[in-house]
């Protein structure tokens, strides 16, 4: 039995301990995590979900120390990434972990192989062909190497994202509403590139959505409300994932009016 | 990291171009004040009346003596040599001869205003000037005309031409006409007898011009003429220096130059690094998003930074670069408009070495470098997450570092308000105004985020009510964005505002000094010439006439008082054993029997009427602070360097700070102060 637990925790890739999150001064403080511990298994596929304003957001920015926690720990293979410089985390971030934004986030100025290659030019390293190539190839965007991002279609301006994720071999992959810019088929084909990227026993990812179908490609489901982990379901299906949801909506409600009364 | 900064200038053509345009236009007007300066400091004039002599010993302008503290300007008027002094330089080995060399100011020929100067016969041969007809002057009431200026008055030889010097007409016979290659002014060459006597200096002579003997090289003979001079107050100049000797307005012109180029220039490097600020900052801002992506996507806050500083770096490279021959050509512009307006003359040799461009070229890296650096401090901060909200809003400006400048620069321009309304008078109290101009212009930068939004409240209403829901929505827009709307106002604000206080401040200099003389003058009528010149004797033959009760000359000049400090052997001693302490003061010639009726203010102690010889009327808080009191003495410098004990014979009260002094006139006042008259009837 010991052995088993022992094996559970080396294999947790990242770790959120009790992590507090504190917006604004204390008049008119927003607490948007109010204590979150959270594990994630290597080669796994998470999706956080949860009602607009339960801490999402908040969530994946302090898991990969964009946002710094108000208090508690974040370890990266067991390493505390709050105690670390914004240079070193930044160094990190290039390094260890991918990100896909809602908004793409690519270099305007920069052709589809520059935005894709930028991570290894910053870090100093010499792109290897072959690997850009292999990316570019697995993302579907070997026709459109030269383009810029204001050339291509929101699809496509996804998958150069990824591919810019996935170019320096990360061991975590977040999401943040990776698909909601994105018409359902499109969406899908997205889902599959990282889907994908995690059984190919490379990347753990961790994806923030409110989207029931995205959740439904995810190994477990995580929900949170009002910043507290509230429930988590896994392999879910797409039903299971809405009467959460549903559920959680309701409570969420329920909860805001009876705090509304009692101030009243 | 250089590469991607690059391909990021090429895409932002825009934000760009203009930091590029600012860059630019600041590096040449920079380099155009520098060309000024240099041409002010370098003070070349072309000779060309003395062209023929390549070493000309001419009075030195310096502060004669030992003078300590702070006024201790160059002398305003001509400083004048011995004539003994040719004598001395013509017995330097090398020296084929040593012509002393007089110019007599001619106001009008044959009747009409005319800007000529005459000298002797013997000076032709520092042009030189070649006989073309008749012969040259033998007698004094004989002139030698040159060619350009016979042709223009249509004299021959054996003509009769009239030549008024400093308002008195004189009738010569013209001798002959000569020609010079190099000289252009229009000349008459008396006899040196007759030169000397309408100098009217005994004694004395403007310069010395040099002919050397062949195979002489000017420098080194410039070296012993120097050594030969030594202590007799003379200054020894070749070359393209020597022009100065003939043209003594170009020694105004360079004092004129010189603070002129220097404000300008400073204060235009000022306006451009305040630009070139707001543009750099007012492109990070757009970027910030752009910044703010990058921070996700890996880059640390010090590449951050090095991207900022190697973007600004290239485009003021590529400004700098561009500004070189514009700059130059900018220099030689305003020296164009600097000479038209009659600031400096035009014989003035305009030259723009290596030295402005490489300052206006620097200035320019370095203004943008330096706004690069701040700029580079707020992006370097920009947080990662900034890039995943959609649209980011700035609305902090507000840092301790701002607000303290800002609270210093505020002060500062306000403790000298107070100082200059509560403590200076006079012409003084201008001098701190470029400065305030500049402490209140920073201050005001510094908090004008907060000023944008009282500003946008403030109009909102009567932009709303004048257009409608596109100016509410304007206003809105530009109170939210009131840090973005900052950085857009600044740079306007800056140049106008600048420049507004500059133009009012030399209008309210101009109206301030005009009503001051107005408040000084009693006089009923005022008598002038058109070239300033009148015949000293008027002023008798005014007085003369019925219904005169009063009248008197009024000659203007500038002389400074002395403090003496260690006597030496007495005043005209300018060894280091005599020292002295100067302060400036106008000085004001008048005539004793009418300055009572026409000067407007009276006379406190003693009077006007005594003012004869050696005697001057001092203002009073003038004499107080000298300790001083009707009836002792004075120590004054005239402007051409000469020395006098003065006694004082009275004291008036001016306004506090224009203060000036009077004096007899016509004895003792440097040759080139001609009368003005005024006289008073009733």
């Amino acid at each position: 039995m010991r052995s088993t637990q022992e094996r559970l925790v080396v294999d947790e890739l990242l770790r959120l301990q009790d992590v507090r999150k504190v917006y604004g001064r204390s008049r008119n403080s927003v607490v948007a995590l109010a204590g979150v511990s959270l594990g994630f298994r290597r080669h796994t596929f998470t999706a956080v979900m949860g009602p607009s304003g339960s801490g999402k957001s908040t969530f994946l920015h302090c898991a990969a120390l964009l946002d710094r926690p108000t208090s508690g720990g974040v370890f990266l293979e067991g390493q505390d990434l709050t105690a670390m410089s914004e240079r070193a985390l930044t160094k990190l971030r290039r390094n260890r972990i991918g990100f896909v934004f809602q908004s793409f986030n690519l270099m305007p100025a920069l052709t589809v192989v520059d935005n894709v290659t930028l991570p290894l030019r910053l870090a100093g390293k010499r792109p290897d062909r072959k690997l850009v190539d292999e990316v570019i190839e697995r993302t579907g965007l070997a026709a459109r190497r030269k383009h810029r991002p204001g050339e291509l279609s929101g699809g496509q301006q996804q998958r150069v994202a990824i591919a810019r994720a996935l170019v320096t071999r990360p061991v975590l992959l977040f999401g943040d509403e990776p698909t909601g810019a994105l018409d359902s088929e499109t969406a899908l084909e997205i889902l599959g590139l990282l889907r994908g990227s995690v059984d190919s026993g490379e990347q753990t990812a961790v994806v923030v959505t409110h989207d029931p179908v995205v959740a439904s490609h995810a190994d477990r489901v995580v929900f949170l409300v009002d910043g507290q982990v509230s429930a988590e379901l896994q392999r879910p299906t797409v039903e299971q994932v809405s009467g959460q949801m549903a559920r959680l909506g309701a409570w969420a409600r329920m909860q805001r009016s009876a705090g509304a009364d009692r101030v009243s | 990291m250089l590469r991607l900064a690059l391909k990021s200038l090429r895409f932002r053509k825009g934000g760009f171009l203009a930091l590029l345009i600012a860059l630019f236009v600041g590096g040449v007007v920079v380099q155009g004040c520098g060309g000024l300066l240099e041409t002010g400091i370098r003070a070349d004039v072309k000779a060309e009346r003395l062209a023929a002599a390549p070493v000309v010993v001419t009075g030195s302008q310096a502060y004669p003596g030992n003078a300590v503290g702070t006024a201790t300007d160059p002398m305003t008027e001509r400083v004048l040599l011995d004539e003994k002094l040719a004598d001395a330089v013509a017995k330097v080995p090398g020296v084929a001869a040593a012509v002393p060399d007089v110019s007599v100011p001619v106001t009008a020929l044959a009747g009409r205003p005319a800007d000529a100067s005459g000298h002797g016969w013997s000076s032709a041969s520092l042009a030189p000037y070649k006989l073309v007809a008749g012969t040259a002057p033998a007698a004094s009431d004989q002139v030698v005309v040159d060619s350009a200026t016979a042709a223009r008055l249509g004299v021959r030889p054996n003509g009769q031409l009239t030549a008024s010097v400093r308002g008195v007409p004189y009738v010569f016979r013209v001798s002959g006409i000569a020609e010079s290659r190099t000289a252009t002014g229009s000349v008459l060459l008396f006899s040196d007898e007759e030169a000397t006597r309408l100098f009217d200096r005994p004694g004395k002579i403007d310069d010395i011009g040099v002919l050397a003997t062949a195979g002489t090289d000017p420098a080194r003979l410039a070296q012993a003429i120097g050594d030969a001079v030594a202590g007799h107050g003379a200054q020894v100049l070749t070359g393209d220096h020597r022009g100065t000797a003939e043209f003594p307005d170009a020694i105004s012109g360079k004092q004129n130059l010189i603070p002129l180029a220097g404000a300008f220039g400073g204060l235009s490097a000022m306006v451009a690094i305040f630009v070139v600020g707001s543009a750099v900052g007012m492109l990070m801002q757009q970027r910030r998003r752009e910044m703010a992506l990058l921070r996700t996507a890996g880059v640390t806050p010090g590449q951050l930074r090095r991207m900022v500083m190697a973007e600004t770096f290239v485009t003021a490279l590529l400004a700098a670069a561009l500004s070189l021959a514009p700059g130059l050509a900018f220099g030689r512009l305003m020296y164009h408009v600097l000479v038209g307006q009659g600031l400096i003359p035009g014989v003035m040799v305009f030259s723009q070495g290596f030295i402005p461009q490489l300052a206006g070229f620097g200035t320019t890296l370095l203004a943008a470098l330096a706004a690069a650096f701040i700029a580079s401090r707020r992006v370097s901060r920009v947080r990662p997450t900034e890039a995943l909200a959609e649209a980011t809003l700035q609305t902090r400006w507000v840092s301790p570092i701002r607000m303290i400048l800002a609270f210093v620069f505020l002060g500062g321009a306000f403790a000298l308000a107070m100082v200059t309304a509560s403590l200076m008078t006079g012409p003084i109290a201008a001098s701190t105004s470029a400065p305030a101009a500049m402490l209140w212009a920073v201050g005001i930068a510094l908090v004008s985020p907060g000023l944008c939004r009282v500003l946008a409240a403030v109009l909102r209403w009567p932009v709303g009510w004048l257009t409608g829901l596109s100016g509410r929505i304007a206003m809105q827009n530009a109170s939210a964005r009131k840090v973005r709307l900052a950085s857009a106002v600044i740079p306007i604000m800056l140049a106008s505002g600048l420049a507004t206080a500059l133009i009012f401040l030399q209008t309210s200099q101009d109206d301030a000094s005009n009503r001051i003389f107005a408040e000084g003058l009693k006089a009923d009528a005022v008598v002038s010439s058109q070239n300033g010149a009148i015949p000293p004797s008027l002023v008798d033959t005014i007085a003369g006439l019925p219904q005169v009760a009063g009248a008197s000359a009024s000659v203007f000049s500038e002389g400074h008082l002395e403090t003496v400090l260690s006597p030496g052997s007495g005043e005209n001693d300018t060894s280091a054993a005599r020292q002295v302490r100067p302060s400036q003061i106008e000085l004001e010639g008048v005539t004793a029997s009418g300055a009572r009726q026409t000067i407007g203010y009276p006379a406190v102690q003693g009077g006007y009427g005594n003012l004869t010889g050696d005697s001057i009327v001092l203002p009073t808080d003038v004499l107080q602070s000298g300790g001083k009191k009707a009836g002792d003495q004075v120590e004054l410098r005239w402007g051409d360097g000469e020395a006098s004990t003065m006694t004082v014979v009275g004291s008036f009260t001016p306004p506090r700070g224009f203060g000036y002094a009077m004096a007899t006139t016509p004895a003792g006042w440097p040759a080139s102060c001609w009368p003005r008259w005024w006289s008073a009837t009733r």
